[in-house]
């Protein structure tokens, strides 16, 4: 049987698309040689690393080991959704200032992450960032920097409160 | 390679019967990294993601509960129809990283393939000589071994074998229905064959008072397969013990159903399970198959599984 094309729809960064690709292209090659989207990165391959991150309808998820027709009807975020450099996103402008970043490899799916806890978990606490960011591996910084930054964007992100309505710290 | 979305279950049954070479696929989470590997021949698959009757978890009439194959694994860890089911939320809370357990669905957990360091960990070595799995005709873990030895790794599947869950498998317009503890055959097979899709699984209903657990090892804190797991499963009936199973992951190619213990614990009180368990660690530990990886030995593989059981023994203690 010859490789086929199959008809992708797909909502990436608030716009529709809708176009044939081959039936068994992941969504992370799809972003990068179909739209350039070329912010979300590549390395492992195997769901291990954490750098493709995206989000699928609001849920983390590894583009490298997921097929773009994984993806049909739904909608994709990628980092390109958030800030530009005249204009950075409150997370983006987060890992700057804590200084969460190095070589930057990792950060893309960092901040992938990062937004999708943010997204359900305003207020999170130490423990609740190290278990989003478990699946996010960064060989240079050491996490203390980035644990910092993703408290920083939650910060920024609530207007500056610092608690919850209930008292608790973030 | 081709992917084909599957509109109905028949379709994707006669789909699989039509080409024999065919894979199925759900999350992808196990299958696709196998494939970029390229450990894994990239062969048509069968993509099962429209299918909504595999989805979701709902009590039925005669009080089991159904999960659907296709459920997430982030869900189970957060439905409230499972908050008495602690050890099942638990081991799906555990598995992996948060973006794999958004993507992963609890049929292709328990369903997942065998790991070993000479097969899919993607390391060179692994290309040389090629071991049975790879189409070689040896098994590097055991040198005289006429199978694969693979470890079988999943959270989820030894937590369903110790609450008794029964797997319900589809196909040709007939559904069969096999304890969750049968899925699984030597040399890493599984017991569905090539035209069948596994529906979902049904937790029996407890009428007694139970408690759960379940106790995982990993070398790094987070986003790692169990290097050693224990399920346990107790029932209680006028303060004493009535059924207990204990359960071993990741011990050899399938997860270690231990009753010869059981003994040791009816009748006797929830209460006394951690002095009780410190009396059968030897027992336990018999059925780590030897193994080696890039990390542990089997000795410490065994020491693993006498803390792994001593722990969850004292966490269903504490519920109680």
């Amino acid at each position: 049987m010859e490789d086929r094309t199959i008809c992708l729809r797909i909502n990436i960064n608030g716009i529709d698309y809708r176009e044939d690709i081959p039936s068994d292209i992941t969504l992370l090659d799809y972003l990068r040689k179909y739209r350039q989207l070329m912010g979300t990165k590549k390395n492992c391959g195997a769901g291990e690393c954490g750098t493709c991150t995206v989000l699928l309808d609001g849920r983390a998820v590894y583009s490298c080991i997921t097929l773009a027709i994984q993806a049909y009807g739904k909608k994709v975020e990628t980092i390109e959704s958030l800030g530009d450099e005249e204009s950075l996103h409150p997370i983006q402008q987060a890992y700057l200032d804590a200084g969460a970043l190095q070589c930057g490899y990792c950060t893309p799916g960092m901040i992938m992450t990062t937004k999708e806890l943010l997204d359900n978990n305003p207020y999170p606490q130490d423990r609740e960032i190290r278990e989003a960011l478990a699946g996010n591996i960064c060989r240079c910084t050491g996490y203390r920097q980035i644990i910092e930054a993703v408290k920083l964007a939650a910060r920024k992100m609530s207007g500056g409160k610092t608690e919850r309505d209930d008292g608790h710290e973030c | 390679m081709n992917v084909n979305r599957m509109e109905s279950l028949d379709s994707a049954c006669r789909f699989l019967e039509e080409n024999p070479q065919a894979k199925l696929i759900a999350g992808g989470t196990d299958l696709i990294p196998r494939l970029n590997q390229k450990i894994e021949s990239r062969e048509d698959l069968c993509f099962l993601d429209n299918l909504e009757e595999l989805r979701g978890i709902k009590g039925n009439d005669d009080g089991h509960m159904f999960i659907g194959a296709l459920t997430r694994l982030v869900e189970l860890s957060k439905s409230p129809f499972l908050s008495n089911y602690t050890a099942l939320i638990k081991a799906a809370g555990k598995v992996a990283s948060p973006q794999i357990r958004n993507q992963a669905t609890i049929g292709g957990n328990i369903l997942q393939e065998n790991r070993c360091m000479y097969f899919n960990q993607a390391v060179p070595w692994s290309e040389i000589n090629l071991c049975y799995k790879r189409g070689g005709n040896k098994c590097y873990q055991y040198k005289n071994s006429k199978e694969c030895m693979a470890l079988f790794q999943s959270d989820i599947a030894p937590v369903l074998i110790a609450y008794g869950a029964k797997a319900l498998i589809y196909s040709n317009d007939n559904t069969r229905e096999i304890p969750v503890s049968d899925l699984y055959l030597p040399a890493g097979k599984k017991n569905v064959g090539h035209a069948e899709i596994l529906l979902g699984i049904k937790l029996p209903p407890f009428t007694d008072h139970y408690l759960s657990s379940y106790v995982r090892k990993t070398i790094r804190g987070s986003f790692d397969f169990p290097l050693m797991s224990c399920a346990v499963f107790v029932t209680e009936k006028n303060e004493k013990i009535v059924d207990i199973a204990v359960v071993l992951g990741s011990a050899g190619v399938m997860p270690a159903d231990i009753k010869d213990i059981s003994p040791s614990f009816i009748g006797k009180r929830i209460s006394d399970l951690p002095q009780l368990a410190l009396g059968v660690l030897d027992a336990v530990a018999k059925h780590v198959a030897p193994f080696r990886d890039t990390r542990v030995n089997t000795p410490v593989r065994k020491d693993m599984a006498k803390t792994v059981f001593i722990e969850a023994m004292n966490e269903i203690a504490s519920q109680n």
